[in-house]
């Protein structure tokens, strides 16, 4: 846009030229003479509406018609144009005082009827034609309109159903708001407690008209009893879902080893959305999606920012993280949408298939995103999908939800939100870091607690007290009172090793050292070298620098050079101490902190996170399930002692227990031995019958022996029972025999039993590993010798040769069958 | 050779917070008042917009001691100076182990807002408060028990409850209600800078329209106690 600026021309126009060249100009118009200018244009005929142009021509014509008189004086036109005015104001208000007399003589106003307009009846006639037309089809639109919803609503199988009352049943399940035109609604679960980011909005709409009626048309026209179709009634709603909601997903869990082939595994997903789905199935699709999608998320994050010894791997639509060596955990997000497209299928590798080898923790490197694969039948695939882990992982993040909206009110009702109870009475209470949240800190049971402890369990005290009692932790306490029981309950257990490099110095020289030092406090570290050659010599200088400083505590300090005092300060000085000197120890209980504190105002309790409880959860799945395994194999291996196992039905998912008994079949009366086993994440804890405790690792091998072990123990203990039952008498019995060929691992045992008259002895020997032995031997001796070394006949009273007996070939069930019959045989 | 090395006390941290404005300490306040017998339609509304509506909302028992501390030789000077400083000692009866709460709450400040925005300190303290107090020469002006129903909403605390007048006798059960109709208050903290939750708080409000009027009350209106 341009600025036009109008400029009058600060110039005066030229009148005359004088012949010495000065202009005169013309003066501009005053004041007065301007006015009368202005004056002369007001036309006080007019009475101001516009003219017309052609009327306006007139005029102007008859002005330059009409001489141009110069005025006598400025005002003179103006006078004669009001004088005109006013002549013709006085007769019009001459003429109206006369026409108003009461009662009228000289002059009346009657109206003047206007002449009526010409009566075109034909065109008004077709102008109303059209007009009732257009009414009468609105009208006759509406009463159709009508008449089909009526019939609908009467049809008794209709197939289409309302819209306002489907939108009424999808209000009872979802959350709908109203914006401007559209109706949107939320299938997010931002209103549980999720956090994440995705707004989860759909669509509602009217479905297609087209479609609808032509079909009841068609199927009404058929026959009145047509079966429905199979898609049951049709839905006059639609429901848009966003794109990348479309479809089903599942959270796919599994556990794989290493030693498996690593091949392109794919695994079809045959839950394939259908086009005209109800809306009900489409939106709790779509919400599934939206869940699985923030679960997987939260665990990628996670996978990521933990820092574990073997670092979880996240490619893709994929997370394997290391559960056991050797043993991995498959997590991924299997998300097929409606278009027959699988996306995000756990590929693991591509190329042959072939063994990887104990190298790997390179386990998932295929992509995500594969092509789409047209769905035959479902193709087995070869990883199994743990449905309960599945739903565990489901489990925990309803639980995080659930913390994000269950803070604890607070009672009184001014009390801050969203603080936990212990936090809210921190403060009055004046807890330190130390308190809260209770956490001990790590003290190293000297000597003195060792003492203490086991003083205290040898006075039956229960373990929780002697912890509260002597201050040290429960499970220090539980350690030392194990190590005490193996030690056979005679000594006191030591205190254990530590680690790390020995020290260069003994706590002798130390003493030595500190002798010196403290006779004379100005020794340097090279005087204290020199002083003890024999002791210090093989150290350096530095060695024994730290020996006084850090182990000793001998630093060496100067004073600091502070200015002095002036009488102000001191004055203050003796007014502080002054003021706090009165105060008691009731009125310092009330102080909350003073100078210098340091307290958090973050929650010091964390919880683990998703990744680290699944992991946890899968680890005991997986050692429960190996234990499972580990027992049962030796219940089918062993029918000698019968391996019975109970599991406990009520577990959590971090720890189970079984009870096992051993009892041999038609002996249960003599003995039972009976074995419970904890399983925890990554160890097992025995705890048999006589009070030992055992903790395992998750080696299979661990537990299978220790059974055997039981199973040797139970054997050799029933044996002594059994002999109380027959008559004979024990002679010894070795738990852990040094004789013998060596077990590879634990221990033999040997029992030795005499018959009732005395004449036959019994030893059996009996290790974990090695087959039981039995071996008889009677006296007298039957081949018994007088020679020149023993010459009496009385000895022939000693025991024989020990004979083997041939287990196998004897008659019996098992072992302590075979045994019974042995003492019987030989007691006649 | 010593560094200078700046250790900040707690005093400093204190005063840095409140000046940087992230100690919460103003408060937004929307009151309203609902006859008893409307009570289970209002409590059924407001389940529904408040956060775990599946459960039944927790049920408060407060007792409530106010004492003010001025200074009682003085002439009583007009104007809010005079009247001292109303400081309120609140303890939960169903939870005696929770520690007692000092509040102490502003004047109202005077602008547009949604709500009554006021200054607001809340302390949690020991049980001795109240000898405390009264050592300060803060003298017990009335004390009344709550009971009722308390929700939230997000940051925003919904309580719904009935003043008790405390009886003849020293006896906490002797109560009298003092009206017939339950206090509704919607209150939320926030910092001086962040005025947007104010927002929240009245269209919660607007929620409740029809049933409870809640709104911003002038207390100067009220009359003076």
């Amino acid at each position: 846009m341009a600025d036009i600026r109008l400029e009058v021309p600060a110039e005066n126009s030229v009148l005359e030229v004088l012949y010495d060249g000065t202009e005169l100009y013309q003066q501009p118009p005053t004041m007065s003479e301007n006015l009368t200018q202005l004056a002369r244009k007001i036309d006080f005929a007019t009475d101001g509406e516009e003219v017309t142009t052609e009327e306006k021509k007139e005029e102007e014509e008859e002005e330059e018609k009409q001489p141009f008189q110069q005025p006598h004086w400025p005002l003179e036109e103006v006078r004669n144009k009001v004088r005109q005015a006013l002549t013709e104001m006085s007769v019009l208000h001459d003429l109206l005082v006369i026409v108003k007399q009461k009662p009228p003589q000289y002059m009346v106003l009657d109206p003047v009827h206007a002449e009526p307009p010409e009566q075109k009846n034909y065109i008004q006639f077709l102008a109303l034609k059209k007009s009732l037309q257009s009414a009468a089809t609105i009208l006759l639109n509406g009463a159709e309109r009508l008449r089909t919803s009526q019939a609908e609503m009467g049809r008794p199988n209709r197939t289409v159903q309302d819209f306002h009352i489907e939108l009424l049943r999808l209000r009872q399940n979802w959350r709908l708001k109203k914006v401007a035109k559209t109706i949107i609604g939320d299938l997010s679960y931002r209103s549980a407690g999720s956090m994440f980011r995705h707004t989860g909005i759909f669509e509602v709409s009217k479905a297609d008209e087209g479609a609808g009626p032509s079909a009841v048309v068609g199927t009404g026209s058929a026959s009145p009893i047509s079966p429905l179709p199979s898609r049951g009634l049709q839905s006059s709603l639609r429901v848009t879902v966003p794109t990348e909601l479309m479809g089903s997903a599942y959270i796919f869990v599994c556990i794989k080893k290493d030693e498996e082939d690593i091949c392109s595994a794919q695994l079809n997903n045959c839950d394939f959305v259908a086009g005209d789905t109800p809306w009900q199935q489409k939106l709790e699709k779509a919400q599934n999606v939206l869940f699985c999608k923030e679960l997987f998320s939260q665990l990628a994050r996670e996978a990521v920012k933990l820092t574990p010894s073997i670092p979880h791997l996240v490619v893709g639509n994929q997370i394997t993280a290391t559960i056991f060596p050797g043993i991995h955990l498959l997590v991924g997000l299997c998300h097929s949408d409606g278009k027959n497209n699988v996306r995000g299928k756990p590929t693991t590798g591509q190329g042959p298939p072939g063994t990887c080898g104990p190298t790997s923790n390179m386990v998932g490197s295929g992509s995500g995103v594969s092509t789409g694969t047209v769905g035959g039948g479902p193709t087995p695939s070869k990883y199994k999908h743990e449905h309960d882990l599945e739903h565990s992982l489901h489990q925990l993040l309803h639980r995080v939800y659930h913390h994000s909206f269950q803070h604890p009110l607070p009672h009184p009702v001014y009390a801050p939100m969203g603080m936990s109870k212990r936090r809210r009475a921190a403060g009055p209470e004046g807890m330190d870091k130390n308190q809260w949240p209770s956490e001990i800190s790590r003290r190293v049971a000297t000597r003195d607690d060792i003492a203490a402890v086991i003083a205290l369990y040898k006075a039956n005290h229960v373990l929780r007290e002697i912890s509260a009692q002597t201050g040290v932790a429960l499970q220090v306490v539980q350690n030392l009172v194990k190590r005490f029981c193996d030690l056979g309950e005679d000594e006191l257990p030591a205190p254990l090793l530590k680690s790390g490099r020995p020290k260069l110095l003994s706590p002798r020289t130390l003493k030595v050292i500190s002798r010196q030092v403290r006779a004379n406090p100005s020794l340097t570290a090279r005087e204290v070298k020199e002083r003890n050659p024999r002791l210090l010599s093989h150290v350096s200088l530095s060695c024994v620098q730290q020996a006084l400083h850090n182990d000793l505590g001998f630093k060496s300090f100067h004073a600091r050079r502070k200015p002095l005092m002036t009488k102000r300060q001191k004055e203050n000085r003796v007014k502080f101490c002054k003021k706090y000197e009165v105060w008691d120890l009731e009125t310092w209980r009330s102080v909350l902190w003073s100078d210098e504190a340091t307290f958090s105002m973050i929650s010091l309790m964390k919880d683990q996170t998703l990744l680290e409880q699944i992991i946890r959860q899968v680890q005991h799945n997986f050692l429960r399930l190996r234990t499972m395994y580990v027992i049962d194999q030796l219940a089918a291996e062993f029918k000698d002692p019968l391996i019975v196992s109970h599991w406990n039905a009520f577990n959590s998912p971090t720890q189970s227990c079984v009870k096992i008994n051993i009892v041999t079949q038609g002996y249960d009366t003599v003995l039972r031995t009976k074995l419970v086993i904890h399983i925890f994440e990554r160890t097992l804890k025995c705890i048999c019958r006589d009070g030992k405790i055992m903790t395992m690792s998750f080696e299979p091998q661990e537990l299978r022996n220790l059974i055997l072990c039981q199973i040797s123990q139970h054997n050799m203990a029933a044996l002594q029972v059994l002999a109380k039952y027959t008559g004979w008498t024990l002679l010894s019995s070795e738990q852990n025999i040094g004789t013998g060929a060596i077990e590879p691992l634990g221990n033999a045992s040997t029992v030795m039993l005499a018959s009732p008259s005395g004449n036959k002895v019994i030893g059996v020997h009996s290790g974990p590993h090695q087959r039981v032995s039995v071996y008889v031997s009677s006296s007298p001796r039957p081949d018994f010798y007088p020679s020149t070394v023993v010459m009496e006949q009385r000895w022939e009273h000693l025991g024989s040769n020990w004979q083997e007996v041939r287990l196998d070939r004897m008659e019996g069930r098992n072992f302590l069958n075979k045994m019974e019959l042995l003492m019987a045989a030989l007691t006649a | 050779m010593a560094l200078p090395v700046n250790i900040p006390h707690a005093g400093e941290t204190i005063e840095s917070a409140l000046k940087n404005q992230i100690v919460p300490d103003q408060e937004f306040l929307l009151q309203g008042s609902v006859l008893d017998t409307s009570l289970p339609v209002v409590i059924d509304r407001l389940r529904g917009l408040c956060d775990n509506a599946d459960i039944p909302p927790e049920t408060f028992h407060d007792h409530e001691v106010v004492y003010i501390l001025k200074d009682f030789n003085a002439p009583a000077t007009p104007g809010p100076a005079g009247q001292g400083v109303m400081l309120r000692v609140r303890r939960a009866v169903d939870h005696p182990e929770l520690p007692y709460q000092l509040r102490y709450v502003g004047y109202p400040e005077i602008g547009n807002y949604p709500a009554v925005l006021r200054n607001c300190l809340d302390v949690p303290v020991s049980s001795n408060v109240c000898e405390f107090l009264q050592e300060l020469g803060a003298k017990l002006d009335h004390e009344f028990m709550a009971k009722g129903y308390i929700m939230k909403k997000g940051r925003i605390k919904v309580t719904i409850f009935k003043m008790y007048k405390i009886g003849a006798g020293m006896s906490k059960d002797n109560l009298e209600a003092m009206t017939m109709s339950h206090l509704v208050e919607l209150s939320v903290l926030t910092t001086k800078t962040d005025m947007t939750v104010a927002e929240d708080l009245r269209n919660l409000a607007d929620q409740l329209k029809p049933l409870v009027q809640l709104e911003r009350l002038d207390y100067r209106r009220l009359g003076p106690p």
